[in-house]
């Protein structure tokens, strides 16, 4: 007799002498993750009054809970752990509702999985119990666990999400005016749908945001998504994950944070709720609301963010910004005069290389200097050559075995 | 006729005279005709030879340019161009000789023209010389060979360079920068909203110090990182000890000393390169490489076994339940040609707490495992043949975790020993053929093959157990072209449990690249062309039979589902000042279940950027984007459209300061009208840069800024009936200075 039978069976038998069960479940059953973790939006319903959430375990088989308890509880000695409190990111919903983010470790479906090796049911079970402070029966309500590898059919939801910086460091020290590092959100995920959100930062002088708005969208009951705290964004994404578990998201519009002043940032990765089928919670179904909650993408834990702190303007940058001397910028040149070029010392500089580019950017001459000579003569014949054409001229700072330490932006030379 | 009267004139003046004045005329002659000849051999014309105008050299070669005499002061000075770069100040005058020693610029591959100038004290420049210079791309035994006749110049350099290394070298780079910073004015609705802390005034601060000790050749470097701040919760490690963390604390640091491939690293490191047990794993800890030969190298890792901050743990492995401790042997077995044949064995033993990574959010548990595995990675000499397998086995297990428990008792957990194996096999079928212009194809084909048994892991490499995977690849590149296509095939459930749903999985994708704007005119390339990419992918999983005793009910729970993903992007940089780029994706999801046959999904992704710089100062660019979600299901579409734009104005008002703003606006909505949701923003931000002292050490830069921003955000649900308004608007100010 499989373990429906069993379980109506047992149903059957001890209804006749309890209260009926008034709290229902939706989603009542998903497909799981055999192999790793997985996490699943459930909107319990309707929380009678004076009933409260109390523990929720995974198992192998149910029984009837003893009277006056209602529902079928845990049989004790197939028992695969219980919801860890980090995990546990519960609340009241809605008009009686009750939000449950049913994250199941991987050493939970290892036991199920060993479970099935050795002949048992493969299936499992997610009971939680609610529990009266006013005296009436406990009642347990049921998710059914189905193991599957994970991929389409499973609900979409992150399992794991990491910022990774190019070194590695946790934390990050950016000289103001440097490029800013590539960023990437290592994902790994169940189901399949589509990722979409944004890059938000937190600027010097902001509040912090809580934990509960680096959660995911799709984590919060429906009518508590949109009243997370906002940020500077930085960029918006929208990927569609194929149902193959892994996906690197980068940080794109890195240029727009090159003008970031001094001072302790944080990047945030906001996941926003997107739909898709498996992830969805009906309230209707429950009696809590009146349509469908639809929660791909949900986490049972806050997105991490990456601290970077901008500190004070490089040698290197400021040198780059301000070097370029002669001719000056925007200063008509006489073509008829020797064309000398002149910039700025950089100290650390072994030996400079001035360019002059055409308008598509090739260099069209190009000059090593030692340093600390910081101009250069063009030769006699540079406008009869040159005379035409829309230039522009930059300078590279070398150290001793020529690689660049830093370069100008490039400066046009206006001539008559 | 000439000599008649000549005769004459000789007859009746003499022979001697005659003779005299017939020499003076031809002096005159000459002296007019060839003016510099005139002044004897110092002034003759120069001639110039070159030690390298019948050969081809390498990029390193000391060239040498002869002159025929020397150049006088007065005449001007020699000037020498390779292609467009005047080296002149490169080339070293050794008596009549000019010799170029590369070094800050080597030679330019291929045939360059060298060309001597004369620079008059005018100013004049006057072609002297042109040689044509062949420079091949590698050294040659013979080359070697005879720039070794310097044999002097190689010993006195040698030396040389012994007492540079006998040098002590240090290096010490403090760095210290404090902010104060704040908000002084927010208003918020609804009220309750507010922040706790307004007005408030707060300072933080970051320092890092790096010092660096150097002599013959061993190294010692530091790098320390630290953060601080007078509010509790900017604290690094806040969200891990809540009140109780330092507000000063160390965010990283790495303390390295080593000689050649000699290290000892110290602080935050990173280990592995094996791809099922331990890879690439980064943490704070300790590790050690020990060169045994030329070909022979061990090293050795004990770290944590998360990524920490802060000064606890300093060493990374003081916590025994939570530290990862591995080592490898790896061996070359072609000296000449590392990775020609390497074979790398790999050991790790590792325990975790359930914690996550400072950076990372994750559903974890307690784990430890134990395992150990060989890569093997080898290529044939031309590279064109390339190939890397790994074995890995591992031993794991769940120790008893009392915040899993509960005080229950659990099943046990059997710790399992697991194999997990893979291959890769690169093959160049075509390499470097010439098709068209200058432009070369290479063709490589790519064959993997992976497997990891049911219930493998490891706990610092992340693998999905219980799966074989297949996958042919052809990748090609012409030009600017790239093109790859891929074929995967993979399943599950190894062990076929019939109470565990086995799924199938078929993959498809191509993607194709091509910068339109040079590939047919490289030399000069057309702006109004973008650069292309266009991608698709096609995912077919499926199950392979309808589990049994495994609370399956019906063939609506087992998937048949197709994803289809198209992707294009172009990207026009119309001149240095205006850029365009274009993105569109598509996707479609289609389920084929019964019971599922309606539950399809179709997206799609218009999204356009667009950045100028309309004066030097002054940098605009804008981002506009528009999603839609079709659900075939309920039916239902939802659309989302997002506008943004953001100013960054440098030196307006003031010197050194910068103003920039920002705009953005997201307005999101279904057909059927059920759900509103908009939100805006707005900020604007002035800073300013200044400085006092001016040597190094008593030199302090600071920076003034002020912000305001405003955001708003409304979202309004008919369905379930909420209507979610919020508004804030915020002033921030700040004062940064950085010390040193």
């Amino acid at each position: 007799m499989n373990n429906f039978l069993k379980i109506a069976f047992f149903t059957i038998l001890f209804s006749a002498g309890i209260s009926a069960q008034t709290i229902a479940v939706n989603p009542t059953g998903v497909n799981v993750n055999s192999q790793n973790a997985t996490t699943v939006f459930l909107t319990f319903g309707v929380i009678p009054p004076g009933y409260v959430p109390a523990e929720a375990i995974w198992c192998g088989e149910l029984i009837p809970a003893p009277a006056p308890a209602i529902g079928l509880q845990c049989r004790p000695d197939t028992i695969y752990g219980a919801l860890p409190a980090r995990f546990n990111l519960s609340t009241p919903s809605g008009n009686g509702g009750f939000t449950d983010i049913m994250s199941i470790p991987p050493s939970v479906v290892r036991r199920a999985y060993q479970a099935a090796v050795r002949g048992a049911n493969a299936g499992f079970f997610y009971v939680r119990r609610f529990i009266s402070v006013n005296g009436d029966p406990d009642q347990y309500v049921n998710v059914t666990c189905r193991m599957t590898g994970g991929g389409a059919r499973v609900p979409f939801a992150l399992i794991n999400v990491e910022l990774k910086t190019p070194s590695g460091d946790p934390v990050l020290f950016i000289k103001s005016g440097e490029k800013f590092p590539e960023i990437v959100a290592d994902i790994q995920y169940n189901g399949t749908g589509r990722l979409k959100g944004r890059w938000e930062i937190v600027q010097p002088g902001e509040e912090p945001p809580a934990d509960e708005d680096l959660l995911t969208e799709a984590t919060l009951p429906v009518e508590k998504r949109g009243s997370q705290r906002r940020y500077t964004q930085i960029s918006r994404f929208n990927e569609f994950l194929q149902p193959t578990g892994k996906f690197k998201l980068p940080l794109e519009a890195n240029e727009r944070l090159k003008t970031l002043v001094a001072g302790q940032y944080i990047l945030l990765l906001r996941i926003e709720a997107t739909d898709d089928k498996e992830s969805d919670s009906n309230l209707a179904a429950v009696g809590v609301g009146n349509g469908v909650v639809h929660s791909g993408a949900v986490a049972s834990f806050p997105m991490p963010t990456l601290k970077f702190f901008v500190v004070g303007e490089s040698a290197t940058t400021k040198w780059a910004d301000t070097s370029l001397v002669l001719p000056q910028k925007n200063v008509v040149i006489d073509v008829n005069n020797p064309l000398v070029f002149t910039w700025r010392e950089f100290s650390e500089a072994k030996a400079y290389r001035l360019e002059v580019l055409d308008d598509a950017g090739s260099v069209i001459l190009s000059a090593i200097t030692l340093s600390p000579i910081t101009s250069y003569r063009a030769p006699s014949w540079f406008w009869t050559r040159f005379a035409n054409k829309k230039l522009s001229w930059r300078v590279a700072a070398l150290d001793e075995s020529g690689a660049v330490i830093s370069q100008t932006g490039t400066q046009a030379l206006s001539t008559n | 006729m000439t000599e008649q009267p000549q005769k004459i004139f000789c007859l009746k003046h003499g022979r001697r005279l005659c003779l005299i004045l017939a020499l003076t005329a031809i002096y005159f002659f000459l002296a007019v005709s060839f003016p510099n000849v005139s002044a004897g051999a110092d002034d003759e014309e120069i001639k110039i030879t070159a030690n390298f105008t019948e050969r081809e050299i390498t990029p390193s070669e000391k060239i040498e340019l002869t002159l025929s005499r020397l150049l006088k002061a007065d005449e001007g000075r020699p000037a020498i161009f390779i292609g467009k770069t005047d080296l002149s100040v490169l080339f070293t005058q050794q008596d009549r000789n000019l010799v170029y020693e590369p070094g800050l610029q080597p030679l330019p591959v291929g045939e360059t023209p060298l060309t001597v100038y004369l620079v008059e004290p005018g100013g004049n420049w006057k072609t002297l010389a042109e040689f044509s210079l062949k420079v091949k791309t590698r050294e040659t035994p013979i080359a070697n060979a005879e720039n070794a006749n310097a044999g002097e110049t190689a010993a006195s350099s040698e030396s040389a360079a012994r007492k540079e290394a006998d040098k002590w070298k240090t290096e010490f780079t403090p760095n210290v920068s404090l902010n104060i910073k704040g908000q002084n004015q927010t208003l918020t609705f609804p009220r309750e909203a507010a922040p706790e802390r307004n007005p408030f005034t707060d300072l933080a601060g970051q320092g890092d110090i790096s010092f660096k000790i150097e002599r013959r050749g061993w190294a010692l470097t530091n790098q320390f990182n630290f953060a601080g701040s007078s509010f509790q919760q900017e604290a690094l490690r806040f969200g891990e000890l809540g009140n109780r963390a330092p507000r000063i604390d160390l965010s990283s640091y790495l303390i390295q000393f080593g000689k050649g491939r000699f290290s000892v690293k110290l602080g935050h490191v990173s280990f592995g390169s094996n791809r099922h047990l331990i890879n690439s794993f980064s943490s704070r800890g300790i590790t050690v490489t020990v060169p045994i030969s030329k070909q022979n190298e061990i090293s050795f890792a004990a770290m944590n076994g998360t990524s920490v901050v802060g000064f606890d743990n300093f060493i990374g492995v003081t916590r025994r339940k939570h530290s990862v401790v591995s080592a490898a042997f790896a061996r070359e077995f072609i000296k000449e040609r590392p990775n020609g044949l390497r074979v790398e064995f790999s050991v790790m033993r590792g325990s975790l707490l359930p914690l996550s990574n400072f950076n990372q959010g994750e559903v974890n548990d307690a784990e430890k495992s134990l395992g150990f595995g060989v890569k093997i990675i080898g290529s044939d000499k031309k590279q064109r043949l390339r190939y890397e397998v790994g074995f890995t086995r591992s031993r794991f297990t769940n120790p008893s975790d009392p915040l899993l428990e509960q005080g229950f008792n659990l099943t046990e957990i059997r710790p399992v020993w697991r194999t997990a194996r893979y291959g890769e096999i690169s093959f160049d079928f075509i390499q470097g053929l010439k098709l068209w212009k200058e432009k070369k194809l290479k063709v490589t084909g790519t064959y993997r093959h992976e497997e990891i048994e049911p219930l493998y892991r490891s706990i610092v490499a992340f693998a999905q157990a219980d799966k074989r995977q297949n996958q042919f690849e052809v990748s090609a590149s012409f030009g600017e072209i790239n093109f790859v296509y891929g074929n995967l095939r993979d399943r599950d459930n190894l062990n076929d449990l019939a109470s565990i749903l086995k799924t199938l999985n078929r993959r498809n994708n191509m993607n194709i690249s091509i910068a339109l704007n040079s590939f047919f005119t490289p030399q000069k390339p057309k702006k109004w062309l973008p650069q292309i990419s266009y991608s698709y992918d096609h995912v077919h999983q499926f199950g392979a039979f309808l589990p049994v005793d495994g609370e399956f009910r019906d063939l609506s729970q087992v998937p048949d589902q197709h994803n289809y993903v198209h992707a294009f992007n172009a990207q026009w940089q119309l001149s240095s000042k205006f850029n365009i780029g274009y993105r569109y994706n598509r996707a479609f999801q289609d389920n084929q279940q019964p019971g599922r046959e309606r539950a399809d999904f179709r997206t799609a992704v218009n999204a356009v950027t667009l950045g100028t710089k309309p004066h030097s100062t002054l940098d605009l660019d804008f981002d506009l984007s528009q999603e839609q979600l079709k659900n075939f299901e309920q039916p239902r579409i939802d659309r989302t459209f997002r506008f943004g734009t953001r100013a960054t104005w440098r030196t307006p008002f003031l010197k050194n300061s910068s103003f920039s703003a920002g705009f953005s606006t997201t307005l999101a909505g279904d057909t059927n009208n059920f759900n509103d949701t908009r939100n805006a923003e707005f900020d604007a931000q002035w800073a300013y840069r200044f400085s006092f002292g001016k040597e190094k050490f008593k030199k302090t830069d600071a920076q003034f800024f002020i912000r305001y921003a405003n955001r708003y955000g409304d979202v309004i649900d008919r369905l379930f009936l909420f209507n979610n308004f919020n508004k804030t608007q915020v002033f921030n100010f700040g004062l940064n200075f950085n010390i040193f």
